[in-house]
């Protein structure tokens, strides 16, 4: 991107001012937060601008989008819960504004019903593609989609740029007609309203100067379309266009898609209809694959091998011609073969995790599929290499255990002196020196459990062991975990109720998992509530297909600000880092790792000073392929 | 029979072997100790402890093997084990198991005193 902005960011999606690609981002998080409608206003009939709360941290630069989050979309509809709205807002306003229009689409829908105190996920700010330059420019807008525009505007970016804003009704840009007026007085912007379809006269003035600036364009397909038409046949070179949403259709891509669209809908219905060259094109794309593809016949002979089998295995192509794929496989037990042949000449298609050897008698780990063609005798055979990621994954796996074998030896030194010696065994110790022992030991047995909630973390993540399912009763399991804590709801006399629907069936999982996840959520209620507060846990069904779990505190709850980063990896919120010192700030984390796992859903709601509620739903028959190998602390 | 009362640590870490000899000393047990696998096949066949607290990560033979060659010998075979270990991977636990160990503790994960109350139960 050739603009330059003066302008700083934390944030590793903003634009970076780099032209190579060489360090790529380090992106190891979402910048999700969670934010509160401040106003909705309805400017035209069709168009609302939402403003929401500006989180701190939110730095971004005119020109860029959030993505805005409604999570009950897929939770109740399993429809797609986002959409990209671009940042009307100037970079020093305490709030971000989107513009919307009024359509049918349920999320849109969903969007129009929030009202001032709601709250909403962003993601962002995002996109660099739509940052214009600090140079001369010219900006081209429709209607609504002068929301990028007003934040390079409002920001005073682009001084002495030319805006060309078009609204056949007038009636979104009335709206801003006055403010924008005022900002071109006051930045030299060169304004250009028109209530017409753009025109090629339109533009006649600045042709010429057109041809060496860059130019962004925003608007429906239509529109884009028509100004890309318009400016190309006026001699400016497409290098100089920049869009945001919507990019032209030309009438090669027109046409491009149609073809494409006609031949696969007739392949569909088992017809072919002739285009020509497609064949040329679909071999590009399969030598261009870094998998390897090869096509037998029914014996295995080997009749075409991709670019990547050379590069794997070590053979030409000429090589392997009218060989079977045992010159690099064949290591696996003989029986596996067997059954793998009869299944697929039978017309079924399979998917293994194989050994093979290269030419230089490497052993390497792929993914095997293989699908016969109905009717031509041909088999297609595609491998993925995996060894990489595992060796990778075996190499993680032992650092994991032997880093936390060596980090419990010397904390089972210090916990077990320290017993010894509060004990009494080796002879009486003050009061000072016991309460000081005891500090000690306190803080071991956190560091322990630090290394164990690790050693989770690391196991869930990499799936090193496999789960149990067995059909486990939550409710069991819950009164269980009760059981466990007491001692510490006595301690600070927290008081606990528990209710459940008698009807709540039992679910096909691994009773270690939900107890893991049932003590995590209960500890934290019962490390974040003050002495005498009250937790309450309720299970009900959800949904018929799903059992919801609830539990409520009336405890220190999470800063607003903050409730966006809450299931990230040792996060602790602010409000208790002080009050509680013991806490690791995996809990969380661990238990989203497992509930995704299940298929489930694991979210909540706080109020500083007043408490959270967290739910919890796992649907009563875990789909096994949702499932991982997941591990857990023995 | 004071013999029954033997108990063999096998531990090559000395400030662990060294604590835990003092507490089940201290408690009245009697004790012999190894710091490699192979002193410790050699002491259990040797001295027919009623119960080794065996750990895992040791040099010279690690425990699962000393285990393995423990229960080939008419002695060793019936000898209760109680894996004493730092190690948490299921596939140790699964083959201590299936060697015939008692029990797999973490030793970070259990207090001294719980140890003692463990062994206590297993030479009533």
């Amino acid at each position: 991107m050739e603009g330059k902005v003066a302008m700083s960011s934390t944030n590793p999606l903003s634009s970076k001012q780099n032209n190579s690609w060489s360090d790529l981002p380090n992106i190891d998080y979402e910048p999700r937060f969670h934010v509160t409608v401040l106003a909705k206003t309805k400017i035209t009939k069709n168009t609302v601008i939402l403003s929401l709360e500006r989180p701190v941290g939110f730095i971004f630069t005119p020109g860029q989008y959030i993505w805005l989050v409604l999570p009950e979309l897929t939770k109740y509809f399993g429809t797609i819960d986002r959409k990209a709205y671009s940042i009307a807002t100037e970079r020093n306003d305490k709030q971000i504004d989107i513009i919307f229009q009024l359509t049918d689409d349920n999320f849109i829908k969903k969007l129009n019903i929030l009202k001032s105190g709601d709250s909403v996920d962003i993601i962002g700010p995002m996109g660099s593609a739509f940052i214009v330059s600090d140079n001369d420019c010219v900006m081209i807008a429709e209607k609504a989609s002068i929301a990028p525009f007003l934040s390079i505007l409002r920001s005073g970016a682009s001084q002495g740029c030319q805006l060309f804003i078009y609204d056949d009704k007038n009636n979104v840009i009335s709206y801003f007609q006055e403010q924008i007026k005022r900002l071109s007085k006051k930045f030299n912007y060169e304004l250009h309203f028109s209530q017409a379809k753009p025109q090629k006269s339109d533009f006649n003035c600045i042709t010429k100067k057109l041809c060496n600036l860059p130019i962004f364009i925003a608007g429906s397909q239509d529109f884009v379309n028509i100004v890309t038409d318009i400016l190309v046949k006026s001699g400016v070179p497409l290098t100089k266009l920049h869009y945001e949403e919507n990019y032209p259709q030309t009438a090669q891509t027109k046409k491009l898609e149609k073809r494409f669209s006609d031949y696969f809908s007739h392949k569909n219905k088992g017809q072919t209809i002739a285009f020509s060259g497609i064949s040329d094109i679909f071999m590009q794309s399969v030598q261009q694959l870094s998998n390897h593809v090869i096509l037998t016949d029914s014996n295995g002979r080997i009749l075409f091998a991709n670019q990547a089998v050379t590069d794997i295995t070590g053979y030409t192509f000429d090589e392997i011609r009218g060989k079977t794929p045992r010159i690099w496989g064949g290591l696996m037990p003989s029986d596996g073969y067997a059954l793998l042949w009869n299944h697929l000449k039978k017309g079924g298609s399979a998917k293994k995790v194989i050994v093979n050897r290269r030419r230089d008698g490497k052993l390497y780990t792929v993914v095997a599929t293989i699908t016969p063609i109905p009717g031509q005798g041909i088999f297609v055979a595609t491998e993925e290499n995996i060894s990489t990621f595992r060796e990778v994954d075996k190499a993680k796996t032992e650092f994991v255990s032997i880093a936390s074998h060596q980090l419990r030896t010397p904390l089972s030194v210090i916990k077990w002196y320290v017993e010894m010696l509060l004990s009494g065994d080796v002879g009486a110790v003050s009061e000072k020196q016991t309460e000081y022992l005891q500090e000690i030991y306190t803080s071991s047995e956190h560091m322990v459990e630090l290394v164990n909630s690790l050693l989770d973390v690391s196991r869930l993540e990499l799936g090193t062991l496999k789960p149990n399912r067995e059909s486990v009763s939550t409710i069991d399991i819950a009164r269980d975990v009760i059981k466990e804590q007491t001692i510490n709801l006595d301690k600070k006399k927290i008081k606990l109720s528990f209710t459940f629907d008698t009807k709540i069936p039992s679910i096909y999982a691994d009773p270690k998992l939900v107890r893991m996840v049932m003590q995590n959520l209960l500890s934290n209620a019962i490390k974040y509530t003050p002495d005498k507060g009250n937790i309450h846990m309720d299970y009900s069904i959800y949904k018929k297909e799903s059992i919801l779990f609830k539990i409520s505190d009336n405890g220190y709850g999470i800063p607003r600000q903050q409730q966006g980063q809450i299931f990230t990896k040792f996060f602790r919120a602010d409000n208790i880092r002080t009050k509680i010192t013991e806490g690791t700030g995996l809990g969380l984390y661990i238990i989203k790792m497992i509930i995704d796992n299940y298929g489930g859903k694991v979210w909540f709601e706080s109020k500083e000073n007043k408490g959270t509620t967290f739910y919890m739903s796992i649907p009563v028959k875990i789909a096994t392929n949702k499932e991982r190998e997941m591990g857990l602390r023995i | 029979m004071k013999s029954d009362k033997i108990i063999l640590i096998v531990e090559d870490e000395v400030p662990l072997l060294n604590v835990l000899y003092d507490k089940l000393t201290l408690e009245g047990f009697s004790i012999v100790k190894a710091m490699d696998g192979k002193a410790g096949l050699e002491l259990a066949l040797a001295e027919h402890p009623a119960l080794i607290l065996l750990d895992i990560n040791l040099p010279v033979m690690d425990g699962i093997s000393m285990l393995r060659e423990l229960r080939k010998d008419p002695i060793g075979k019936d000898i209760e084990v109680v894996m004493l270990t730092n190690f948490s991977e299921y596939k140790l636990l699964a083959d201590a198991i299936a060697l015939g160990a008692h029990d797999y503790l973490v030793k970070s994960d259990w207090k001294l005193e719980d140890v003692v109350k463990l062994v206590r139960e297993k030479l009533k």
